[in-house]
């Protein structure tokens, strides 16, 4: 019987440490949308992410971070493809591979058991008529290495349910629709984990649940990863998740990375306009009562970007400067592990982030 | 395995392609159907038959000069398909002979499209006492033969009109109809914007025939092309059996005369029977290729591609 | 029991109403024993999670379905007893906006076909000069400016958020003194939502339009009806209702409690404040069908005694806050006989 690969945390100033589990420059992801057209979805994105550190993607619709996230793994829809840039991805063997060169026989080994994603509308993610034992041995024996008897797939999959709080006797052998919203979502995280993979996407993991089953959902995804130790990337335009589960957050508009740097940071003082709005527009429930203000306008259309920055109609910060070239980002407070807080903003200095108070609590 | 596989993304606000974007949906059907060519084909054979049956006797005028002595002529170069027992044109027969049919076709089909429409959406609309009634007349209605009801009318009044054949075609031929349009009705009027027009109290009227039945619209084209082509075997049908009016010239009437006059034994008398079979034939593959085309296209979910 | 402002009835009243649905043999009680009032320029939040009943209360409220049992009425008269002309007064005061803006709108009516129908129908615009007028006042307020590039435009050709601002800029085409929106399944982003809100608010405070708005965002209820109230819904009954600022900041019932907790919060600091669960047993709500007997809640609650299993607690003031809450536990502590504690069921 395997044993889990469980990577125990390495010693500081080893060398795994230094070597980040995904390393993403310049990403460029076009979707096509006519005979001759195509349009880009993802423009230029760069990050490192580091084992066992969580980042949050965070933006409206339309910014392209599910785009970001089906391409990592190299699931993007038949209309959509890379154009440029390397997703460069190190696994616990400490080798470096290039995703965007993999076969897709490479694809296959080192989906699921190495890298996995939770997709959005996991509500309707599971196939209705096969119960979740059989879907969860799909999936084993689709990706694992080699065969795989019937007797591992029923333990490993019963060790990932019970590791989602879920009973393996009552859920393997039930149908989707005989389970509860949040259990079919544990149930869909729990397939992500079956062979223990060293990065979890996420994407939207919670919308579509209650509040009460999604603070459980959230509190279970914190546990796991300090069980398992993968990275994760959780995909949400929920700013509020992103506070309670990430290390770091990554801002996304238009295709490109308008803000990133560690959640405290981003918080506390955000330096792009748009983070700073996007902050301000969700409400907090404890304490004082906060002014929201939306933000004015909407996000571009991709196929008619501006020239310059993407965000500058609607910013009211914007100078003929920022319409003139795309900003780059700037690093503006260095951190170890990419944790650096930047902002592709000319303007950063001028941002002053600030809850207006309407009444006391 | 879905689990493991990506649904459709989101909206990524990649745009839409220039065509769904306001253009007038009449064009745009238009060019859907050229795009096909199955769709093409039958608008075409359509067309083309229309054109001949409305516009060709405006050409070639309505009455046939006869030769007796001539009678079952050969095709040659002054008369395509040769002549037919009287020693009449049959090209020139064949295309006078269309208007009938498909004014028949067209008449019955459009009566039973209105009739199915209002008594189908208001039963299913309203529901309860005046649905069950409703359904009891569709039932009486669609168990009268339409061949016996006609033997009897023809027993007591001169059927010479084809007006009156259309109108007990279409009279007798809605009930199938209505119960699918019903179904239709009754599934939409639990659509939210149907509960919306309600809050705003703009009267039943307008909920039915101005909510309701407009979204049913591709539906109701696609059957009552298909009523079209039912009306016209019945048609063509009562013809053949001799209870229709032998009064004019029309292809149904031209296949009748071919059965009672013994032309279907005459070798030489080959093209006066094929024609009118051919064009009814045409006719009709032209409506179903259309149909078909039509059901593609006007699929909600394929619209704005 | 809901305060009523003064002696004028209200515009809005549920009195003990409930909602059975018989669904395949079986009973649901969706609403049971529900009371609540509005009355023009208030707000009030119903907030619940799936199997609360609020949407099915706010249904009751439009008129939209009639109760199984108790009333609905609009200025004190029961809507089962109007007649019509009564009915169609209650139609221009109280208008609903349903939750998802696609299904809401007819598919093949442009925006300006859509809200001119109720327009022209009510003689509240005859030309067309007028209607296209009113139009793009309509469309100004609900701030799909410029009027002109919207009107024309079909459902498919719009956003979600934008969908929303018809199907609201129709809900006030009769210019109605009390909106019911339903945001509870809303998949629009947060900021769209604010965007809103904030337009609801103003409409509240210029036009003095009521609003009964549901949801299951605490943190949006408390944005939007700070200065109004908020009833906490639970498996079709209400657990608690008062001002919101008390209900935020001073929980009474349990499972409000835990609702607070769960919510997740904008601001890492005060995320790493919340604990864990908020204290229940279960995060799994029952079903209607399956309802626990007495306090339907006591299951799932860290306060949960024998009595509470055998009683379903009224809505009772709660000693020492300004709210009313559904719980023998908190309004009648002293009654507690021995065992008090645990959730043993």
């Amino acid at each position: 019987m395997p044993t889990s690969p469980h990577t125990p945390a390495p010693a500081p100033g080893t060398s795994d440490r230094t070597a980040p589990v995904l390393s993403v420059k310049d990403l460029e992801v076009a979707y096509r949308t006519g005979k001759d057209a195509s349009v880009r979805a993802l423009r230029g994105v760069s990050f490192d992410l580091y084992p066992e550190s969580s980042l949050a993607l965070v933006g409206e619709s339309g910014c392209g971070k599910t785009t970001l996230g089906l391409a990592l793994l190299r699931l993007l829809p038949t209309l959509g493809e890379i154009t440029g840039g390397s997703i460069t991805f190190t696994g616990d063997d400490g080798r470096a591979r290039e995703v965007t060169d993999m076969t897709a026989a490479q694809l296959r080994r080192w989906r699921w058991s190495e890298a996995a994603m939770v997709f959005q509308g996991a509500q309707n993610a599971f196939n209705p008529v096969l119960t979740i034992g059989a879907q969860m041995a799909d999936t084993l024996r689709d990706h694992a290495p080699g065969r795989i008897g019937k007797r591992e797939i029923l333990e490993r999959s019963a060790e990932a349910l019970r590791s989602v709080r879920l009973e393996p006797r009552r859920v393997l052998g039930s149908y989707p629709h005989e389970l509860s919203g949040g259990m079919k979502q544990r149930a869909l995280i729990a397939t992500g984990l079956l062979m223990h993979p060293r990065l979890l996407v996420l994407d939207e993991p919670t919308t579509a649940l209650d509040i009460l089953t999604q603070r459980t959902v959230i509190d279970l995804l914190a546990e796991l990863r300090e069980e398992f130790g993968f990275a994760m990337i959780f995909i949400s335009h929920d700013l509020a998740l992103a506070a309670e589960l990430a290390d770091r957050v990554i801002t996304m508009y238009a295709g490109t990375v308008v803000e990133t740097g560690s959640t405290a940071d981003i918080f506390s003082s955000p330096r792009h306009p748009y983070t700073s709005k996007l902050i301000n527009a969700v409400p907090p429930v404890s304490g004082d009562l906060a002014e929201l203000a939306s933000i004015p306008g909407a996000p571009p259309s991709l196929a008619t970007l501006p020239p310059g920055c993407a965000f500058a109609p609607r910013c009211e910060l914007a100078t003929d400067e920022c319409r003139a070239a795309e900003p780059a980002l700037i690093p503006l407070v260095e951190r170890p592990a990419d944790m650096t807080h930047a902002a592709a903003c000319i303007h950063h200095d001028q941002v002053h982030h600030e809850r207006k108070v309407i009444a006391r609590a | 395995m879905t689990a493991t596989s990506p649904p459709v993304p989101a909206e990524q606000n990649v745009p839409t392609p220039a065509k769904s974007a306001g253009v007038s949906p009449l064009r745009r059907l238009f060019s859907e159907l050229t795009r096909s060519t199955s769709g093409f084909v039958g608008l075409c054979l359509v067309l083309a038959i229309v054109l001949l049956s409305v516009i060709g006797p405006m050409g070639v005028g309505t009455s046939v000069p006869g030769d007796p002595a001539r009678a079952w002529e050969a095709p040659s170069g002054q008369h395509w398909l040769g002549l037919e027992g009287a020693g009449k044109d049959t090209l020139h027969l064949l295309i006078i002979g269309g208007r009938t049919v498909l004014m028949v076709g067209f008449l019955a089909a459009t009566i039973t499209t209105v009739i199915a429409v209002a008594i189908g959406a208001l039963a299913g609309y309203f529901g309860g006492r005046f649905d069950a009634l409703m359904l009891q007349l569709t039932d009486i209605v669609m168990t009268v033969p339409q061949i016996v009801l006609l033997a009897v009318v023809g027993a007591f009044y001169k059927l010479d009109s084809p007006t009156l054949l259309a109108l007990i075609v279409g009279v007798l031929s809605w009930p199938v109809l209505m119960r699918s349009i019903r179904a239709q009705v009754l599934s939409l009027k639990e659509r939210e914007f149907v509960e919306a027009a309600q809050l705003l109290d703009v009267g039943w009227v307008r909920i039915v025939f101005g909510e309701i039945v407009p979204n049913m619209a591709s539906y109701i084209l696609i059957n009552f092309i298909i009523a079209v082509t039912n009306a016209i075997y019945a048609m063509v049908g009562l013809y053949l059996l001799g209870l229709a009016p032998q009064r004019g010239v029309n292809w149904g009437i031209m296949i009748n005369d071919a059965w009672t006059k013994g032309a279907m034994f005459n070798p030489d008398a080959m093209p006066y029977i094929i024609a009118p079979v051919t064009m009814i034939v045409l006719l009709q593959l032209g409506l179903i290729l259309l149909t078909r085309t039509l059901e593609e296209i006007l699929n909600p979910r394929l619209r704005d591609r | 029991m809901p305060e009523t402002t003064g002696t004028r009835a209200p515009l809005i009243e549920l009195d003990s109403a409930s909602q059975v649905f018989h669904v395949k043999g079986e009973d649901l009680p969706a609403v049971s024993d529900v009371s609540l009032s509005v009355d023009e320029g208030e707000v009030l939040c119903l907030v619940g999670e799936s199997g609360s009943g609020k949407t099915t209360t706010a249904r009751l409220a439009a008129g939209l379905a009639s109760p199984s049992s108790g009333a609905v009425r609009y200025r004190g008269k029961d809507l089962s007893e109007m007649s019509r002309a009564e009915r169609r007064e209650y139609r221009r005061d109280v208008q609903y906006i349903h939750q998802d803006p696609y299904a809401s709108l007819n598919p093949i009516r442009s925006v300006r076909s859509t809200l001119s129908i109720p327009l022209r129908r009510h003689g509240l615009a005859r030309s067309a000069a007028e209607v296209d007028a009113t139009v793009d006042e309509l469309l100004s307020t609900v701030d799909l400016t410029p009027p002109e590039s919207y009107s024309a435009k079909f459902p498919h050709q719009l956003s979600g958020g934008q969908r929303q601002r018809v199907s609201v800029a129709r809900g006030l085409t009769l210019n109605p003194k009390l909106l019911i929106a339903d945001e509870s399944t809303s998949m629009l982003d947060v900021s769209i939502r604010v965007s809103l809100l904030n337009m609801f608010t103003r409409l509240r405070k210029e036009e003095g339009v009521g609003f009964i708005y549901i949801t299951h965002d605490l943190a949006l209820a408390k944005y939007f009806a700070w200065e109004g109230r908020t009833a906490v819904m639970y498996l079709g009954r209400i657990v608690e209702v008062g001002p919101t600022p008390q209900i935020i900041a001073n929980p009474q019932h349990p499972y409000t409690k835990a609702l607070l907790e769960a919510v997740p919060e904008p601001d890492p600091e005060l995320a790493a404040r919340k604990k864990a669960g908020g204290g229940l047993l279960s995060a799994d709500i029952p079903s209607l069908a399956a309802l626990p007997t007495g306090c339907t809640f006591h299951p799932r609650c860290p306060l949960a005694e024998d009595r509470c299993r055998g009683t379903v607690p009224e809505l009772l003031p709660a000693p020492g806050a300004r709210q009313d809450v559904a719980c023998m536990v908190v309004t009648d502590p002293a009654a507690a006989p021995s065992g008090a504690g645990g959730g043993r069921t």
